[in-house]
C-alpha cells in the first residue's frame, strides 16, 4: 500500500512540477496564435523529456552519478566548461522567469506591484532552499501545482467545438495570418519550455538525494511515463483554452494576467483564485528547482559537496552559490526588464543549449562501466537517436529562427 | 572494429583519461571531496607509475586547453601573487584510494586530506609528472613523422591502484579528437546507439594502441612523445 502511495505521490508531483513559467507563457501565446495547430510539437516535446529524464534517472539510480559529473568525465574540464557557462546561463535566465513569475502571480492576487513583491519572495526562496526537507518541499509545491488542472475544467466548461479543435491538433492547420517561419520559431519555444535542461538536472540530481537504488527504477518510469504526459496534457489545455478565448477576440498574451484570463472566462472568481494560486505553486516549485540547479551543476562539475542530503554546513559552497544565484537573479528582475519577454527568451535557448547535456547522457546510458546490465534496450536506443537528431535540428534553427521572425512578432 | 583491435581495452587494464581523470572523489563517510583534476605520474624504474590524484585549481585549469590553461593559469596567479604556493597543486597520495569504481574512493574523511603537492622549484630534475601534460603531447616516430597525439594512457594492474604499483603500458594515438573523445565506445562494438558508435568509429578510424615498449623518450618539456625504431 506505502508503494502504491509513494508511486502515486510521485505521478502526481511530476504532473504539477511538470508546468512552469516557459509552459505557462508559451502555451498560452501559442494558443492565441496558433490555436492548437502546434499541439503536435508538445507532444514530441513530452515524448523527448520521457526519453532523457528516463536515461538520467536510470544513471542516477544505478551509480549514483547526475547530470553534470557525466558531462565532465565525458567531455573533459574544457568542452564540460563552456558547457557548464551555456548551461548555467540558460538557468540563470529561467531562475529570473520563475521568480518575476511567482511575483507576477502574487501581483494578480494583490494588486501590489511585482517589483514590490519580487524581493520577499527571493527570501521566502532562499528559506526553502537553505532549511526545509527536499521531498518537503518537492511535494507540497507539486500538489499544489495540481490547481493547474483547472485550465482542463475551463476548457470542458467553455464547450469548444471539439471535432474543429481536434482537426486542427491532428492536421497542424496553419491559421492563414501567421507566416511559416514563426510557425517554425514558435514550435521551437514550445519544444524548448517541454524539454527545458534544468529539468533533467533537477530530475537526475533529486535522484541521487532521495538515494535512488536499482529498485526505485520502476518507480522512477512510472513518474516519468504517466506523470510528465499528464503534464503535457495540462499544457494542451492551456494552449486550448487560449485558443477559444483570446484567439477569436484577437487578444494577443503579453502577461500572465492574459494568461488566467480564459479561466476567469470560463469559471469566474473561483476559477481566477484557483489558478492564481497554481501559478504561485508552479512557478515558485521551479524557482526551486532552477537555483537549485544551478547549485547543482557547478557542484558537479567541480566535485565539491552538494545537496539537500546533508547538512547545509557540510555543503557551504553549493548553499553560497544557491544563494548568490538567488540574489542575482532577484537584482536582473529589479532591472524592470519584462519577465514574460525572459521567459519566451529562456524557453528559447532551452532548446539551443539542449544538445550538450543529452549527449553524454546518451552515451553513459549505454555504457556497461556505469549501468551493467541496466544499459539502454534496442528500443531506448532508437528513441534516444532520433531525439537526438530532432534536438540537433532545433538547436540549429534556434538562433536564425529567432533573428529572423525578431522573437516571434 | 574486429575482435583482435588492439584499441579494445583487455581486462586488468584501465584508460586513464576514460576512467580516472575527473572522476568524483568521495571520502570514506561517503561525502563529496573534489575531482580528479589531473593524476600524478612518477617515472621510477622505466616505468610510468601512479602516485598520487591532483586536486585544485592549478591542476585544473591547465586542463582547460594548451594555449588558454596556462594564460588562465597566469591571471590565477597574478590574483595572488605574494603566495608562493599559487600555481602549485593540491595532492593526495594514491595510498590514500580505497577503491576505484565510477568514483574514486577514498580511506578516510575529507577534512584536510589534500596537501601541498611539493613544488617545482624544490626539485630540479623532477621525476615527478602530471598526466595532463602527457595527454597533450605529439607522438613523433623515430624518423621524424609526426604520428598524431596521445589521446590516452593504458594502465596495469587496473585494480591495485593504491598499491602504487599501476603503471602505463600503452599509448592511444591519433590524429583526430582530444583526450576521452572516444567516450568509451573503443572498447567493444557493441556498445550502442549504433550510429553514434559508428561515427565514433569513423572519426577515429586512423587510431591505434602503441605499446609503451615503443616509447623510446618522453619529452616533457617540449610535450614530444619520441618513438623507439620499429625494427628494434
Amino acid at each position: 500500500m506505502k508503494k502504491y502511495l509513494a508511486v502515486a505521490l510521485g505521478i502526481l508531483t511530476a504532473i504539477g512540477g511538470f508546468v512552469d513559467i516557459g509552459d505557462l507563457v508559451t502555451n498560452a501565446v501559442v494558443g492565441s496564435r496558433f490555436g492548437l495547430s502546434l499541439a503536435w510539437v508538445v507532444v514530441v516535446g513530452v515524448i523527448g523529456i520521457c526519453v532523457y529524464s528516463e536515461m538520467s534517472g536510470r544513471i542516477a539510480a544505478v551509480s549514483g552519478r547526475a547530470t553534470f559529473d557525466l558531462v565532465r568525465e565525458r567531455l573533459g574540464p574544457r568542452v564540460g566548461l563552456l558547457n557548464l557557462l551555456a548551461s548555467m546561463a540558460v538557468t540563470f535566465l529561467t531562475l529570473v522567469a520563475e521568480i518575476g513569475g511567482v511575483a507576477l502571480a502574487l501581483q494578480l492576487l494583490s494588486s501590489v506591484h511585482y517589483l514590490l513583491v519580487a524581493p520577499f519572495v527571493a527570501v521566502l526562496l532562499w528559506l526553502v532552499l537553505w532549511r526545509a526537507k527536499f521531498s518537503a518541499m518537492e511535494n507540497v509545491v507539486g500538489l499544489l501545482g495540481l490547481a493547474l488542472v483547472v485550465f482542463a475544467v475551463a476548457l470542458w466548461q467553455l464547450g469548444p467545438d471539439w471535432a474543429e479543435l481536434g482537426r486542427d491538433a491532428v492536421m497542424a492547420r496553419k491559421p492563414e495570418g501567421e507566416s511559416w517561419t514563426t510557425f517554425a520559431f514558435y514550435a521551437v519555444a514550445l519544444f524548448g519550455a517541454a524539454m527545458t535542461p534544468y529539468e533533467v538536472f533537477f530530475f537526475s540530481s533529486g535522484g541521487v538525494e532521495e538515494k535512488w537504488s536499482p529498485e526505485d527504477i520502476g518507480v522512477m518510469r512510472a513518474n516519468v511515463l504517466v506523470g510528465f504526459p499528464l503534464g503535457g496534457l495540462l499544457s494542451l489545455a492551456i494552449a486550448g483554452s487560449a485558443a477559444v478565448v483570446l484567439m477569436p477576440a484577437g487578444v494577443t498574451v503579453d502577461s500572465l494576467g492574459q494568461v488566467a484570463l480564459p479561466v476567469a472566462v470560463a469559471l469566474g472568481k473561483i476559477g481566477l483564485s484557483v489558478v492564481i494560486l497554481g501559478f504561485v505553486a508552479a512557478t515558485f516549485g521551479a524557482a526551486c528547482e532552477t537555483g537549485l540547479s544551478i547549485g547543482y551543476s557547478v557542484a558537479q562539475y567541480f566535485g565539491f559537496q552538494w545537496g539537500k542530503y546533508v547538512r547545509a554546513g557540510e555543503a557551504t559552497t553549493f548553499h553560497v552559490i544557491v544563494g548568490t544565484s538567488i540574489i542575482a537573479a532577484t537584482a536582473v528582475l529589479m532591472t524592470t526588464v519584462d519577465p514574460v519577454m525572459v521567459t519566451e527568451a529562456s524557453v528559447v535557448f532551452s532548446a539551443l543549449a539542449l544538445p550538450l547535456t543529452y549527449l553524454p547522457i546518451l552515451v553513459v546510458a549505454n555504457d556497461r562501466d556505469y549501468l551493467g546490465d541496466y544499459v539502454n534496450g534496442r528500443f531506448a536506443n532508437v528513441m534516444g537517436t532520433i531525439y537526438l537528431v530532432i534536438i540537433i535540428v532545433v538547436s540549429l534553427a534556434a538562433i536564425p529562427l529567432m533573428i529572423i521572425t525578431g522573437m516571434g512578432r | 572494429m574486429s575482435h583482435e583491435d588492439p584499441l579494445v581495452r583487455p581486462d586488468g587494464c584501465l584508460d586513464a583519461a576514460l576512467q580516472l581523470l575527473d572522476r568524483q572523489l568521495v571520502d570514506s563517510e561517503g561525502r563529496l571531496a573534489g575531482k580528479v583534476d589531473d593524476v600524478e605520474l612518477t617515472e621510477a624504474d622505466d616505468e610510468l607509475r601512479v602516485t598520487g590524484i591532483l586536486v585544485g585549481v592549478p591542476a585544473w585549469l591547465p586542463r582547460t586547453g594548451p594555449r588558454q590553461g596556462p594564460w588562465w593559469l597566469e591571471w590565477w596567479r597574478r590574483l595572488g601573487v605574494t603566495r608562493a604556493d599559487r600555481t602549485t597543486p593540491g595532492r593526495i597520495g594514491i595510498e590514500r584510494v580505497a577503491e576505484l569504481v565510477q568514483e574514486v574512493r577514498l580511506d578516510r574523511e575529507r577534512d584536510g586530506i589534500v596537501q601541498l603537492a611539493p613544488g617545482e622549484e624544490e626539485h630540479t630534475g623532477d621525476s615527478r609528472h602530471r598526466l595532463g601534460d602527457l595527454l597533450e603531447s605529439s607522438v613523433t616516430g623515430a624518423d621524424g613523422d609526426a604520428l598524431g597525439h596521445v589521446l590516452d594512457v593504458r594502465m596495469a594492474p587496473a585494480g591495485e591502484l593504491s598499491s602504487g604499483r599501476v603503471h602505463a603500458v600503452g599509448l592511444v594515438v591519433g590524429r583526430v579528437g582530444r583526450p576521452g573523445s572516444l567516450m568509451g565506445y573503443e572498447r567493444s562494438e557493441d556498445q550502442g546507439p549504433a550510429v553514434l558508435a559508428a561515427l565514433v568509429h569513423r572519426i577515429h578510424r586512423d587510431t591505434t594502441y602503441l605499446p609503451m615498449e615503443r616509447v623510446a623518450r618522453i619529452d616533457w618539456d617540449e610535450r614530444v612523445v619520441h618513438l623507439a625504431d620499429e625494427r628494434s
